[in-house]
Order: C-alpha cells, then structure tokens, then sequence
C-alpha cells in the first residue's frame, strides 16, 4: 500500500482571510501527501481551521491561499477559473456536512444528477443510464423511481447518498468529505460511512475524510492527521498513532473522549486559540501539560520518524 | 432508594398543519413510564425524532403532557395548586443544548443570575451567592460582567449549569449539555457534572444521542425510539448485554477507537420513517433483522424487573 | 452590537439623510423665529408669486409665504408622524407580544380581528376613520396609527412567537418567573431591533398618509399649513404656478425618502447578524 502512486501531494499551504484590522491564519503551513486508495482523515476541534483546508483544496476558499496543492501532477494553484471548474468533479470533487443544503430543493434528484453528466458533455440518455446506475452503486432502493423524487422527500441518509453519488459521478481521483456525517444519526451515520469505505475499495478512490470525531476516523481510514490552530501537529498511520500517540495535542483527544467506565477523563484545560493571534512557539503550549520554555519562544520543527510526522519539541522525552 | 419524579403513562403529540383542512398528529412521547431515583444519573438515548426531549420537557413539567402525571417528591403537578407547581418547578431546572440560545444575548452574566435569585425570592446576599456558584461551575468572577457573547461555548453551558443551580434544585434535566461543544471542552462540562451532582446532591436526567457521553455519566439508561422507551437498565448492562436488537443496533453503529467487527451495523439498512410509530406492532419490526409475524401485529410491553425491555424475543 | 450600530453612521448616504431629518426638526422647533412671515396672513395683492428676494419660495394663492408655511408645516408634519407612530408602534407591541407570547384564545381573537383590518388598504382605513370622526388634527394622527397598527400586531407576534420557544425564555419560566417579567425582561429587548428598524420606516410612511389625507381634503383643516393640503390647493395652479406644489412635494418627498433609507439600512444591519 505504502509504494502505491501518490494522488495529491499539498505543500506548504497557507490560507490567510484579511479581516481589516487583523488577519485570521486558519491554516498555516501545512504539508501532506495522500496515495492512491488512501482515506486520510484530518481530526481536529473547531476552529482548527480543518474546513477552511478542505475548501482550499478544490479553490473553493475565498481566503488568500498560497502554497502547492498538485493533484494528479497539476498544480491547481496554477489553474484559470475555467480550467480549475473543469477539473472540480471530474479529478476532484467535495461532500459537504449538511446534506439538505447541498441540493437544490426544487430540482427532481434525478435532475441534479444527470446535470453533472450533461455539464461534461454526455448525452441526455446516457446521462439517465448513468445516474440510475450511480444511485444503485450508493445503495438506494428503487433508484429509477428515486430519480423523480425531490430532495424533502428523502431522509437525510439517502440525500447524503445522493450527494455521494454526484461526488463520484464523474470517477474522481480524490474526494473530499467535510463531516459528512455529522448531521446524521449514528445508526445512519454507521451506513454512510460503510458505504464511503466500501466505494474506496471498489473505485480506486483517495478519500480525505474531515471530521471533528477520532471514531468516525477510526472507523474507515488508513492513515490520520491531527489538526491543531491551523497546523498539522501530527500525521501518520492510523494503528500507530492510536497505539502510540506522540504529540500531547494527540494523546490529550484521544483521553478526552469516553469509552465505557474507565475513571474520569483528563479533560484539557481552556479552548482552541483565537488564530487572529496564536500563542507564540508552539501553538499548543498554554494548554499542554509537558510546556517547556522552549516550547514557547520557539516554533517545533517537523520531525519525520519513520512514516510520522510530529510537530513538537518534546518528542522522546515524553 | 427514594424516588424523586416519576412520570406515569405520559403521551404528548403534536399537530402539524399540512394545509387549512389537513393537519396530521404527531406522536412524541407515547404512553411512557419512567421513575427516577433519588442522587442517580438517568441517561436517556435515543436518535432524533425519538422523543427524548419531549420526554425532558414533560418531567420538569415545562410541557403538559396529553395524558398521565408526573409526580414529584409525591406530589401530583397535575392535580397542585399553583404555587404548589411554581416550587416544585423551581426544584426541577434545565441545561440545554445551544449555549448560544440558553442564555439572553442582551442580558450580562450578572443580570441573568440576578433574574435567577430574583424568582427564588432569595433572601440574603446576592453578590456573595453569586461568587459561590461562579466557583462551583469552575468561573471567574469577572465573567460576570460580560455579555453572553464574549464567552466561549463551554463558558457559556456553566453559566447555564450556574443559572440553574442558583435556584437549590433537587433535579436537572441536562439535554444535550455537551452535544454543541468540542470533545476536549465536553470532557470538561462532564467532569463538572460530575463533580457538582456529588458535591450539592443532585439528581440528573442527562438526555443525549451520543452513547459514549450517556455510559460515561449514568447509572441507569433507558433507549427511547420512536416515542416509546424500548429498555431501561442499569447503564453496565444495558451497554455490555443489551436486550433489545435497537440497543443492539444503536451500540454497534457507534464509531470507537478499537476497531471492532461490527457484523451487525453493517448489515443493516433502512431508517426511522414519520408514520411508522403508528403501526399496530413493535415500531422497530421494519428495521429488526430479527422480526417475525407477531412483532408485526402485536406490540410489546416494557417487562422486566430490574433490566426491562419491550420485546417479544429478548 | 454596539459596533454594527457605529456601521450605520458610517454611511454617507445615511448622514446625508439624518442631516435632512435633523433640518426639519430644527425647523419645526425654531418655527417661530426663523419663518420670515406669518402663514396664514393673506394678502391677495401678492397671490401666486414667484420665487423672489422677498419670498425665497414664492407665495400661493392667496399671497402667504409658501416658505414660511413649509417651516411651520414641518411641525405639523413632524408631530403627525412621530406621534401617530409612537402610538401604532406601542399598540402594535402590546396586541403583537400579547398575542405571540400567550398563543391561544388570545392570539386567535387578536389575529381575525388583525386580519380584517389587513384586508383593507391601510389608506383606506384612515379615510375611513376620518370620515367618520371628522378631521383634525388628532383624529389625523389617530388614524395614521391605526393604518400602521395590523401590520405591526403582525410583525410583532412573529417575533415574539420565535423568542417564547428560545432556551433562555424556558429557563426563566422553569425558574418561576412571571410572564409580565418575561415580557419586558426577554422578549421586548430581544426583538427591539426589528422593531426599530420598522418603526423609522413607518415615520416616512406616516407622512405619506398625512399629506395623503390633506391632499385629498381631509387632513389637517385649513388655514393649517399642511403640506398635504398645501398640495391638494395647488393642484389646481400646476401649470400657472408650478411652484405652489414643487416645494411642498420637494418637502414630502425629501422626508419620507430620507426616514426610508435609515430604516432599510437599519433592517440591512439586523439581518447582516
């Protein structure tokens, strides 16, 4: 899996909204590369700034981004408006949290669905016989009659499957899945995220899953990143860092949440940072329990151990 | 064991208007019995639509239910004068979900605790009782000249939990307390819970959709779905050896961190659908992988002793 | 919220138009001293004047000093409006929150009524009431408001029908506070905005109905200097005295333009949140 052809490679990205009199930096220098059939998660808290990246990466941002996000050998940096909108959908496309806002509620399923073949030069007819097979491939019931439906005749679950399936309508090399279950209860949201893994599978897809909840990470990903204020505190293999969490940030997540009856949890203490003024050095410091002076006149170098990267001074010590 | 409130046979629906003629009945909350014991935690899970907070709201007798009673401290509400109710109320308070919602954006801290003292009549010193209750919730004083929207969400829910513990309540009703916040500011609130229910004796009705925060703070749990509660236990065995296939369903489609084999989720398709609480059956007949003829024409009482369940095979 | 009300003054167009506004005031307020004749003395030998040194706008009619009218109009004007709007805003509240916040019997009594009063045209409505009272000045002024009022008690129970299920309005009453308490405390303040930005659009509107009412004659009585009437006077002279209803309408339009834009601008802010 390891030596397999690398997808999307983001290098160095920054993303900056200019508020007048200050400058919020969501996401602040950050790399990471994803391979074919990868799902990479990026966990982390609100305000993290995981959203912001996942909109930077298909120019749907309307902060100021710079940095190299190259997807299948192109820079999408590089790309006009038009060519950046040809490649939307059919090398990369997103699925957002709120399933009923991301379709239009006076437009028939079917519609929607067939628009994103037509749009890309398919005929009427095998635009139908496409959209049919689509719906079936995500797994709805009596898909030629659903393609009548209309978005509030379904539940959210199905219109989530809807939206999925115009998501890799078009064969994608990757998607991008803001919270895609959030919105949804968890015995759904156990179905949508069956159907997410099981479409990487058999389509060859690279999924970046962005969600604020270890579980749902844990559930369908290979590989995970940790997001904390705006920079990537730790990526690595999903068994290795669930088994060796190294970054405190890591630890401190995966002890804040509760599993059965094991003690009381070790909640940490204040709230994400205002990323108009980050701490300086190391953005975690005011919270963390192993804060050295270094950790806070100096901003942590990225360390590489094996197929981890850790953003901390302290690694090894602790 | 004392008993603390108890709700007898409650039913609450709602009408919803379609068109000027056509208006269809809702069923909330459907004849539901439900006793809570003094000092324990209740949990109560349930997907939306379940009726759980209905359920809430017709315990702390913030809504009057169509049918049955709710009794506190062995007092009937429904059949108490009204002053009577007014103190009961007092002693039953609510935490809610959006911390954006549950305080007055144009009230300072100090002007929503000051309403708070003002309706319990309180007798002495309101800056002194203030500062107390600003240290149980874990806040600074200063807070308490700020608006509402110069607090962080968590900040926000303990001034809600401060609010409601002003009044001296024997029991909270915590809906979705934490569901708004990060995971790393939910640990805090739980703890908090917690801490507050041991240190002022409190009784907790702790509503919420996420299994993992409801088995972390209960002693007992009860599943609700659809209207009615499908089973009620103590939380270890609800958790560990559910009865119900719902519970079972609800337990293995939670994501965890250990990567378990979850046959069962899995497999399963098919959601909760707006009429289904009317079929003459079991409600989960439509959904169960285990349902046979009976569960289609007879519906099941909630049996049991200790660990009781509805359903015709558990 | 302070800061988005600061946002509001930072616009030109809207210190254009409070600066107008704020003319008028000072107009009605220093009537006395700065109209340089008396309004209602006649004096035929100068009837329908241009424009000159003498008279900066001209005279009517019958001779009087059209400026001098319009300085003393804009009390009239003025008064019509913040007073016919004061009480259909206040009345409005107290139908609205009372209807929105109890629900029930209550609600649906006030609604039919409400609307059976919305299916008439809100003009139609003030003729009506003058009709039948007579005109003068404070049946002018009470039936403007009451023109206003429906959609007001219509507004008002929106908002208060959203604020009564808001969390922090449940917890109050779970803590045993009074409805009356919860009233002024909760649900006034919370839907103020709203009703602020409505209330300085309906003192434009306000104005229109009361020179509406006094160009068709049944407004203030003359010799009252009402811009209304001093247009339904001049109707007849358009073309051999245009000036006799320029001015006036100018004063009209001017007004009610002006109290219209902070309103839409007001309404901008509040939903900009």
């Amino acid at each position: 899996m390891h030596q397999n052809n690398v997808v999307a490679e983001v290098k160095n990205l920054k993303v900056y909204y200019d508020m007048g009199d200050r400058t919020i930096r969501a996401v602040d220098g950050i790399d990471f590369t994803i391979r074919e059939g990868d799902c990479f998660a990026i966990v982390g808290e609100s305000g993290s700034g995981k959203s912001t990246l996942g909109l930077s990466l298909i120019r749907l941002c309307p902060g100021k981004v710079s940095g190299e996000i190259i997807v299948d050998g192109v820079d999408l940096m590089k790309l006009s408006d038009e060519e950046i909108r040809k490649f939307r959908c059919s090398k990369i496309s997103i699925i957002f949290q709120e399933p009923s806002s991301a379709l239009n509620p006076v437009m028939k399923i079917g519609e929607q669905l067939m628009e994103v073949f037509t749009v890309h030069g398919y005929s009427k007819s095998e635009a139908y016989e496409r959209s049919v097979k689509l719906l079936k491939t995500v797994g709805i019931p009596e898909a030629e009659k659903r393609m009548q439906s209309y978005p509030h005749q379904l539940s959210g679950g199905m219109k989530q499957r809807v939206i999925i399936a115009m998501a890799i309508a078009l064969n994608p090399r990757l998607v991008i899945a803001d919270e895609p279950t959030s919105a949804l209860d968890v015995t759904i949201q156990a179905q949508i995220l069956n159907l997410l893994k099981n479409l990487t599978k058999s389509y060859g897809l690279s999924t970046i899953l962005i969600t604020h909840d270890m579980g749902v990470a844990a559930e369908i990903c290979n590989r995970i990143g940790i997001m904390y204020a705006g920079k990537m505190v730790e990526v690595g293999e999903l068994e290795s860092i669930f088994s060796n969490p190294m970054h405190p940030y890591t630890r401190a997540l995966m002890t804040c949440i509760p599993r059965g009856l094991k003690g009381l949890l070790k909640p940490l203490p204040g709230h994400v940072p205002d990323l108009s003024n980050p701490p300086e050095g190391c953005r975690f410091h005011p919270r963390c329990p192993y804060a050295k002076d270094v950790c806070k006149k100096e901003e942590p170098k990225p360390l590489h151990l094996d197929d981890r990267l850790v953003l901390c001074h302290r690694v090894g010590e602790i | 064991m004392i008993e603390l409130v108890r709700g007898e046979n409650l039913s609450k629906s709602y009408n919803i208007k379609l068109s000027l003629t056509k208006s269809i009945k809702v069923k909330a909350v459907e004849d539901v019995s439900l006793s809570i014991i003094k000092n324990e935690v209740f949990g109560l899970v349930g997907e939306s639509g379940s009726g759980k907070s209905t359920l809430g709201r017709l315990m702390l007798y913030m809504e009057r239910p169509d049918s049955g009673k709710i009794i506190f401290k062995g007092l009937d509400l429904s059949k108490a004068k009204g002053e009577e109710v007014r103190t009961a109320r007092r002693k039953m308070q609510v935490v809610f979900q959006n911390p954006d919602l549950s305080l007055d954006p144009r009230m300072r801290i100090y002007d929503t605790l000051k309403e708070a003292l003002e309706c319990c009549k309180y007798k002495g010193d309101f800056k002194e009782r203030m500062k107390t209750v600003m240290e149980d919730v874990g806040l600074s004083v200063d807070a308490l000249s700020m608006f509402p929207h110069q607090l962080s969400g968590g900040m926000k829910q303990r001034v809600a939990l401060a609010r409601a513990i002003l009044a001296e309540p024997e029991f909270i009703v915590l809906d979705e307390p934490t569901s708004a916040l990060d995971v790393s500011v939910q640990a805090q609130i739980l703890n908090l819970l917690i801490e507050l229910r041991k240190k002022l004796n409190l009784t907790y009705l702790f509503i919420s959709h996420n299994l993992s925060v409801v088995s972390y703070v209960s002693d007992r749990v009860g599943v609700m779905y659809l209207g009615k509660l499908l089973e009620i236990g103590e939380c270890d065995e609800v958790f560990n050896e559910p009865l119900h296939p719902y519970t079972k369903l609800l337990i293995s489609s939670v994501p965890t961190l250990y990567m378990a084999k979850k046959f069962f989720a899995q497999n399963h398709s098919g959601v909760a659908e707006n009429g289904d609480e009317n079929v003459s059956g079991c409600r989960f007949f439509k959904r169960c992988p285990y349902a046979k003829d009976i569960c289609k024409s007879k519906e099941p009482e909630l049996k049991g002793d200790k660990h009781m369940v509805a359903c015709h095979f558990a | 919220m302070m800061e988005k009300y600061k946002q509001l003054f930072k616009s030109t167009r809207v210190q254009l138009c409070l600066s107008i506004i704020l003319l008028f005031i000072f107009m009605a307020l220093l009537a006395d001293i700065i109209a340089p004749y008396d309004p209602i003395e006649i004096d035929l030998s100068k009837s329908c004047n241009p424009p000159s040194k003498d008279h900066l706008l001209g005279t009517d009619e019958l001779g009087r000093d059209i400026l001098s009218r319009i300085i003393y109009g804009s009390r009239l004007t003025i008064t019509i409006s913040f007073v016919a709007t004061a009480l259909g805003a206040t009345a409005g509240i107290f139908f609205g929150v009372i209807s929105g916040y109890f629900g029930g019997i209550v609600d649906t009594i006030i609604q039919r009524i409400t609307e059976i009063l919305l299916a008439l045209p809100g003009f139609l409505l003030a003729i009506m009431f003058v009709a039948i009272m007579g005109s003068n000045l404070w049946t002018v002024i009470v039936s403007v408001s009451i023109s206003m009022t429906p959609s007001f008690i219509r507004m008002v129970r929106g908002l208060a029908l959203q604020v009564r299920e808001l969390e922090y309005v449940l917890a109050a009453k779970q803590l045993g506070a009074n409805s009356i308490k919860i009233m002024f405390r909760h649900v006034i303040p919370n839907i103020s905005p709203t009703i602020i930005a409505q209330v300085t659009l309906n003192l434009g509107t306000s104005i229109l109905f009361a020179s509406g009412l006094g160009f068709l004659g049944i407004g203030v009585p003359p010799p009252a200097p009402e811009w209304g009437t001093m247009l339904g006077t001049g109707r007849a002279y358009i073309f051999y005295a245009p000036h006799l209803i320029i001015f006036p309408g100018l004063s009209v339009f001017l007004l009610v333009l002006s109290f219209n834009i902070i309103g839409d601008k007001l309404g901008e802010i509040i939903a900009s949140k």
